[in-house]
């Protein structure tokens, strides 16, 4: 019996430049943590190979040093590590790849599979067949040459690709790098492990994306898991385990609000380790102004406990009522502009619409402030 | 509020007046100038709003001219249906009282009261008193004399107007929060905008979007920088695939084999050329063959030729010697000759010169003799002089020099000139002893005979006395001391040139002088004989001496002739003649002798050329006939026809394989070969440059830097447009606030154009008043619809729309429940006639609701007003 883990998409040197403060360095340093909770994940459960099916490195430009801390994670499994270049780190003339060979540490047990030819492996039981990208974008599929490689008739075949499977994947994914979804079948693969789809999906017969083993973006697709793969010989179909690696939880979170931003407090609540969330917060539907307002105040109190707590709410409406205007104690002039600006909000063809509830918005805090004062 | 009474005594001008009449309606007080109209007003003014106890400017010019009494005011007046007694009294012991039906109050909360009542912020007596901010809305309807054409201010007034204005049209204002949400609006407004609208420089938003477009051109750098790297790293996969192509295709051993083809080509081509110049060479030999045998076959006909021509010339060169051998044996016997008479022309002169020198030779002799002569005898003569010169300096030296003797003559007249003195002056003694006994001075006897001089003390041993000491006299005793001296002196100048005396002092210095003569004589001579010095002279002698010795006349034999000279020259002039002819004729002889040498060698010569014509005849004779050279030049010719045959055929063959041709290609195979080669070096040092320089550049994480300037762009841009969103709610609420509040001021006005509107008709039918928004003043009329600006206006109408202005603010006071009695202090004094009566109308129709008071000092003015008229 063969087992290996399968993994990919680490995207080493990922930047997080849209957050602030700590979060981008603390993100960026976790991908190292999670190559090093696969490289002991890998000899705990005494794996023949890990394969990194692609952009195990977010750039070909990644500088020296993060180089030298990937080899440095990965020091804690001492088997055989198989990386396919990937879109991100294609096998470019000068890649992350020709670097990492000229590295006189370079240790021995890493192969860098960016040559379409089988890698034969635990005294040639197990052939590994690696289609690697040596572009960003290829417009064929990469893993034709699966099919008529030959590999020792004892070996389990194991694809090794990056990309995207054609007719299976949601329209948004990219184009570019097509893997067919009958490859499998056609090579006569036992197993085929691909990367470029960030969450963990079996996509095929036999066919797996592993996903990234650290969440890097709020897309509700199990990120944060590798696969470990049991191939007991060739033509026998393999036992595949889903295992979390992650940390950092990225989530997304709708909300529809109907006058009451309670929902929302309570929804916060529920979340478990809020410290290691990034939450995307989207919020629909329309609130008075005074549960606007209170709204506010949850979520500053949010920002404060999360990681990161994102917001969308254009689709949120304030809807002033009467108790809003009777709370501000409109009179004369004010009702005049409070009412002209109520009306400016409610009109979806408004060029100013957004500009008016939140001048409402001001208003009621204004009189509000003012209120308390008096 | 209803004025009911007033009494006033000892204030300014006034002693004491009283009005107890006041009609609630119109009310009319008439008085001259200087009269007290104004004073009245300033008495109500006291009364209401200043303090008893203060000691204001204002108060203390409530003082009586000319008197120490305090001001008094009493007033009588009905507010809110209460009727109030006011009295006050001001500077000496001021007091103040308050009295209504229900109560009484005294001192300082009379004033709180009057101001509650009447609100307004009591005067605390510091700074200027302000109509307008301590009279409240009575700022606004109390008009002294000649402010009325002025204009309203309403001022603090405003703020009771407006409250009686906001109970009439209600809460249009918003009251104070809607003024504090106004401000507020406006503090938002202003954290992103100028006043003038602009985006304020340091605002968020700005800064952000600042930042913005810092980062784009950040971004951009680094695109641009990541681009030209994707370039970098393009170019070496383009160059890497070129060169594993040509790598691949071998394409640089295609062209190596090419050049090894065209060089294999050229190396035949070069075989054939090489084989064409050999047949060709041949050719040239064969040639050269045929000339040869041809220019010997001329040789030996030239030869033949040149053997009759030498001989002849040998004929010639033999005759031409023999003529110049005949001349010159000629020209030596001449010569001999010549040679002859010269050798005895040579002798003569000879001979001739050696007499002529022992004759000089004799004669000179002859001189040196007679000059010794002379010389021994100067020499002798100077001898003697010298000796005498030396004789004569040892006199001079000996003898005493004129000086000398002067001072000896001179010491010895001193003396005797003393000794005569002493002579007599000195006393004498003489002696005369008896027998011979005798006298010793000194130890010396002392001659007797005659007197003895005593010139000082001396100590006479008298035999067979004793001493007899004589003492001369002082006079005495100094001439005798002078006249020692003297003597002493004469001695001792004697003594130092050798002379016992002066005799012989005098002897010797006319030795001396002779001496110094003979001196003289002995140099003159001894110059003139030896003038150069004895010892030269003595020189010459011993020279001539020596010379005379030593000549010995050698020719004794020769005779002197005395013609011997002129012998001389005509014999030289002969040999001179003789040397010359020789010398020509040696001239010639040498000619000869060229001549006969050339001829000789000339024969020489050409017998020499006949001899080598002759032998180089016969040796070609025995090795060639003519005959056997004519067939061999035949043969040559025959051979070189067929070489050329040969080597046009070679020529043929050459021609046919297009030398050009492979000569090209083997240039072009070269050039080939090195430009791949070339490209395949350029290529690989392309390559390897671009991965060094590539291998640092990939690794400087620009990739990364743009993916997080791009994710930090979007956060900002997000940023950007929340900020952006608030600034334009922010402007749009202080927008939306601002418009709905100007649109309430504006409704404020209706209530006082509504008031105003009736007046106004009764003296400017059409016209219409307008506010400024913010102060409430009146800007200006409208009439017939266009704008005319307050200021503007003449004295009078300002003055009228002033009073109706105040007339309609003071109906919207009390109608707010305000005091509202109007005092009008001649307040129309620029009013025409006509409109003058339309003003009593208005008043008529004011003082239906009014009470209005005017202060006037025109009665006829006011007389038809149907009021009642008080006069002061």
């Amino acid at each position: 019996m063969i087992r290996i883990l399968h993994t990919a998409d680490w995207q080493i040197g990922k930047p997080f430049g849209g957050f602030s403060g700590d979060l981008p360095s603390e993100l960026r340093a976790e991908r190292f943590e999670a190559v090093r909770r696969i490289a002991a994940l890998a000899q705990e459960r005494r794996c023949d190979a890990v394969v990194v099916a692609g952009d195990a490195f977010d750039d070909n430009t990644l500088p020296g040093r993060d180089l030298h801390r990937t080899l440095e994670a990965l020091a804690g499994f001492r088997g055989p590590w198989v990386f396919l270049p990937g879109n991100h780190d294609a096998a470019l003339d000068i890649s992350v790849w020709s670097r990492l060979k000229t590295l006189s540490e370079q240790p021995a047990n890493i192969i860098i599979a960016d040559r379409p030819e089988p890698i034969l492996l635990c005294d040639e039981r197990l052939a590994i067949l690696p289609a690697p990208l040596t572009r960003r974008h290829e417009g064929a599929d990469v893993t034709a040459w699966f099919d008529g490689a030959g590999t020792p008739s004892g070996a389990v075949r194991v694809g090794l690709a990056h990309g995207s499977v054609a007719n299976r994947l949601p329209e948004k994914a990219e184009s570019a790098n097509p893997i067919a979804d009958d490859r499998a079948e056609r090579a006569r693969l036992d197993y085929l492990a691909l990367g470029d789809w960030h969450g963990f999906l079996p996509i095929a017969p036999r066919t797996y994306y592993a996903g990234t083993p650290e969440p890097d973006r709020h897309r509700a697709n199990e990120p944060g898991h590798v696969a470990l793969v049991e191939l007991d010989g060739p033509g026998i179909e393999p036992r595949v385990e889903k295992v979390a690696v992650g940390r950092y939880r990225w989530r997304s979170l709708r909300i529809d609000l109907y006058g009451d931003a309670s929902p929302v407090a309570d929804a916060l609540q529920r979340i478990d380790d809020p410290r290691d969330t990034l939450l995307f917060l989207e919020l629909a539907g329309a609130l008075p102004l005074r549960e606007r307002v209170r709204l506010q105040d949850i979520l500053e109190n949010g920002e404060a406990r999360f990681a990161d707590l994102r917001l969308l709410e254009r689709e949120l409406h304030d809807e002033p009522d009467q108790e809003d205007l009777d709370r501000i104690d409109l009179a004369g002039f004010v009702r005049e502009a409070v009412e002209e600006l109520r009306q400016k909000a409610a009109d979806p063809s408004d060029p100013e619409r957004d500009a008016a509830a939140l001048a409402l918005r001001m208003a009621y805090v204004e009189h509000r402030r003012l209120q308390g004062r008096t | 509020m209803l004025l009911q009474s007033i009494a006033i005594r000892d204030l300014a001008g006034l002693s004491e007046v009283s009005i107890d009449t006041f009609d609630p309606g119109l009310n009319v007080i008439v008085g001259d100038n200087e009269a007290g109209k104004s004073t009245i007003l300033t008495a109500l003014r006291a009364a209401i709003f200043h303090r008893h106890g203060s000691g204001s400017r204002f108060v203390k010019n409530l003082a009586p001219y000319g008197r120490q009494v305090r001001p008094q005011v009493d007033l009588e007046f009905a507010l809110s249906g209460t009727s109030y007694r006011l009295e006050k009294r001001f500077l000496q012991k001021p007091e103040a009282r308050l009295v209504w039906p229900d109560g009484e109050l005294l001192g300082d909360a009379v004033e709180e009261k009057l101001a509650s009542l009447f609100g307004f912020s009591p005067y605390s007596g510091r700074g200027e008193f302000d109509h307008e901010r301590h009279q409240g809305a009575f700022g606004l309807l109390w008009v002294e004399q000649g402010r009325s054409p002025e204009g309203i201010d309403i001022g603090v007034g405003r703020d009771a107007v407006l409250s009686s204005l906001e109970a009439e049209v209600g809460q249009i204002l918003g009251g104070e929060r809607g003024r504090g949400l106004l401000l507020a609006a406006k503090a938002l407004r202003e954290r992103h905008f100028t006043d003038g609208g602009q985006l304020r420089r340091n605002s968020e938003l700005r800064v952000a979007e600042d930042e913005l477009v810092e980062l784009d051109r950040l971004l951009q750098e680094k695109q641009e920088a990541m681009a030209a790297l994707d370039a970098r790293i393009d170019r070496l996969a383009n160059r890497s695939e070129r060169l594993s192509r040509l790598r691949a295709e071998r394409v640089v051993e295609e062209a190596e084999r090419a050049l090894a083809e065209a060089r294999a080509a050229e190396g035949r081509r070069e075989e054939k050329r090489r084989d064409l110049v050999e047949a060709e060479q041949a050719l040239a030999l064969a040639a050269a063959s045929v000339e040869r045998a041809a220019r010997e076959t001329k040789v030996h006909e030239e030869a033949v030729q040149a053997v009759a021509r030498a001989q002849a010339d040998a004929s010639a060169a033999a005759e031409t010697l023999a003529e110049a051998q005949a001349r010159a044996i000629h020209l030596q016997a001449a010569m001999e000759k010549l040679e002859t008479r010269r050798s005895e022309a040579v002798e003569l002169v000879v001979a001739l010169e050696r007499v002529r020198k022992a004759n000089e030779e004799r004669q000179a002799r002859e001189r040196d003799r007679d000059r010794l002569a002379r010389v021994r005898k100067a020499h002798d003569a100077a001898r003697q002089a010298a000796t005498r010169l030396a004789s004569s300096r040892e006199a001079v030296r000996q003898g005493l020099s004129e000086e000398r003797l002067r001072a000896i003559l001179s010491a010895d007249a001193m003396s005797r000139e003393a000794a005569l003195r002493l002579e007599g002056a000195a006393p004498s003694v003489l002696f005369r002893p008896k027998a011979d006994q005798r006298v010793e001075m000194e130890n010396r006897e002392v001659e007797v005979a005659r007197p003895l001089r005593i010139g000082r003390d001396t100590i006479f041993v008298l035999e067979g006395f004793g001493e007899v000491e004589v003492t001369p006299d002082a006079g005495s005793r100094e001439k005798e001391r002078a006249c020692e001296d003297a003597r002493r002196r004469l001695h001792a100048l004697l003594a130092d040139v050798g002379h016992p005396d002066v005799a012989a002092a005098q002897e010797a210095a006319a030795l001396r002088y002779l001496a110094e003569a003979d001196l003289r004589e002995a140099a003159a001579e001894l110059r003139a004989f030896a003038p150069d010095g004895l010892d030269v002279l003595a020189g010459e002698r011993t020279g001539l001496e020596e010379a005379l010795e030593a000549w010995r006349d050698t020719d004794k034999e020769l005779i002197a002739s005395p013609n011997v000279s002129e012998q001389l020259e005509s014999a030289q002039a002969a040999l001179r003649e003789l040397e010359a002819a020789v010398q020509e004729h040696r001239v010639q002889l040498q000619a000869s002798t060229a001549e006969v040498a050339r001829a000789g060698a000339l024969h020489e010569h050409a017998a020499a050329q006949v001899e080598r014509a002759v032998s180089h005849m016969s040796r070609m004779e025995t090795q060639n006939s003519a005959a056997a050279l004519r067939e061999r030049l035949a043969a040559a010719e025959v051979a070189r026809s067929a070489k050329a045959a040969v080597v046009e055929m070679l020529r043929n063959t050459y021609e046919v394989m297009d030398p050009e041709a492979i000569r090209l290609e083997l240039q072009r195979a070269e050039r080939a070969l090195s430009h791949l080669r070339k490209d395949a070096h350029a290529l690989e040092d392309e390559v390897r440059a671009l991965q060094a320089e590539l291998r640092v550049a990939g690794g400087q994480g620009i990739g990364e830097e743009i993916a997080r300037a791009q994710g930090e762009r979007e956060a900002l841009a997000r940023r950007v447009e929340r900020l952006r969103l608030e600034a334009h709610a922010a402007r749009l609420l202080h927008e939306t606030l601002h418009k709905a509040d100007a649109r309430a001021r504006e409704k404020w006005f209706a209530p006082i154009r509504r008031e105003v509107a009736p007046y106004l008709r009764l003296v400017h039918p059409q016209a219409e008043i307008s506010f400024d928004e913010e102060t409430l003043k009146v800007t200006g009329i409208t009439r017939h619809g266009v704008p005319e600006e307050f200021a503007r206006l003449s004295h009078g109408a300002r003055e009228q729309i002033a009073v109706v202005t105040r007339l309609a603010l003071a109906q919207v006071l009390q109608k707010g429940g305000h005091p509202a009695t109007v005092i009008l202090d001649d307040a129309l004094v620029n009013t025409d006639e006509t409109r003058l009566r339309r003003m009593h109308l208005v008043l008529q129709k004011a003082a239906e609701s009014l009470q209005v008071i005017v202060l006037t000092c025109r009665e006829q003015d006011f007389r038809g007003l149907g009021a009642p008229l008080i006069r002061l």
